[in-house]
């Protein structure tokens, strides 16, 4: 839970960050730090807490979350879900070190880093490469696409022209059917549909200095003719 | 690249199959197939597959059948194209595009700021569950 607004105690702060001191203390200048983790470098504890030598105060910690980074970067991957990556604890920091990533993110303050390729799948135009998931009730969601980050949907077959033999028939005077020749028919197919880049299930904001980009349909089967 | 095929019997010819869009994965070109074939008319080519950022072309028609239409292409973002068509049959309709953002909430439920080079190239579909 987010740390008081008013009165704020040392087992409030110890309870959302984890104690800084020996023996389950509270040292206020241990929080002070600066973290670094996925693209995102100097981190306070929280927004607006003190960092380095600055002076520090229990006032400061009021109205603060626990911060904890997903880093999803490395190898190119296809559909991704952040919430996923964050149970899996694959590339989790909890910010400042003093306590375990929480099992329930609710209350937190969620901060995705995003710094490589992502693909979708081309099933459906609502399939996405990179889905929020959710995150319980009153996390905060922050989500930062690195100059690396290229978040694309999956683009559509191109249209297929197929040309299918059948028998044709005819009926004689008596109303027997017979076999009369062949045929051909013909289909100049559809382009599939392109899918999409960026799937929201929960509130958030999104920095980008990457690349979203939808995926694009697939062009249609030219139409033949009969000479 | 799809496959191409002779032209089929009664010297009719097959059209060109579809270039593939541009995406991750991209999109595969169509192919032009057919049974029954006996010669007489001329083949279709088939589509070739897009890349990441680049559309696929179409494949070229038989003589006087139609080409594929060429998939989308992140440096044009408007839209895939038909397949051409002739006085016979037209070509096939393009897919449609995908989007950049797929929102289960309306206006609001999520923020976004373009730094750098960061670019966004697709549009948004609100009220709708991203799979």
């Amino acid at each position: 839970m987010t740390t008081p607004t008013g009165t704020i105690k040392a087992s409030d702060i110890r309870n959302e960050f984890g104690a800084s001191g020996e023996n389950n203390s509270v040292r206020l200048g241990a929080y002070r730090v600066s973290w670094y983790a996925g693209e995102y470098s100097q981190l306070p504890l929280d927004a607006g807490v003190p960092q380095g030598t600055s002076a520090i105060s229990f006032g400061q910690l009021r109205n603060k979350k626990l911060n904890v980074v997903v880093d999803i970067s490395g190898n190119a991957e296809t559909r991704v879900n952040m919430r996923s990556k964050y149970d899996a604890n694959s590339g989790v920091t909890v910010v400042g070190g003093f306590v375990s990533k929480p099992a329930n993110p609710s209350g937190k303050r969620i901060l995705v880093s995003v710094n490589k390729t992502i693909g979708s799948d081309s099933g459906s135009i609502n399939n996405v490469a990179l889905r929020t998931g959710t995150w319980g009730t009153s996390a905060t969601l922050e989500v930062l696409l690195g100059s690396s980050a290229k978040v694309l949907g999956a683009g559509g077959k191109g249209g297929d022209f197929t040309a299918t033999a059948y028998i044709t028939y005819a009926e004689d005077e008596y109303g027997n059917v017979y076999e009369n020749g062949t045929d051909v028919s013909y289909d100049a197919g559809a382009g599939s549909p392109g899918s999409s880049a960026f799937g929201i299930d929960y509130p958030c904001s999104i920095i980008n200095y990457g690349t979203i980009q939808n995926g694009f349909g697939g062009g249609g089967a030219g139409g033949f003719r009969a000479r | 690249m799809g496959k191409s095929s002779s032209g089929p019997s009664g010297g009719r010819s097959t059209g060109g199959g579809g270039g593939g869009g541009a995406g991750f994965p991209a999109g595969g070109g169509g192919s032009t197939t057919g049974d029954g074939v006996n010669g007489g008319g001329s083949s279709g080519s088939g589509g070739s597959a897009g890349s990441e950022t680049v559309r696929g072309t179409g494949g070229a028609g038989g003589t006087e059948a139609g080409r594929g239409g060429d998939g989308g292409d992140s440096s044009d973002p408007k839209y895939p194209e038909a397949g051409q068509g002739t006085e016979n049959q037209g070509g096939g309709p393009p897919g449609a595009n995908g989007y950049a953002f797929i929102s289960v909430g309306g206006n609001g439920y999520f923020s976004l700021q373009n730094l750098g080079n960061g670019t966004v190239i697709g549009g948004t579909l609100l009220n709708t569950s991203p799979e």
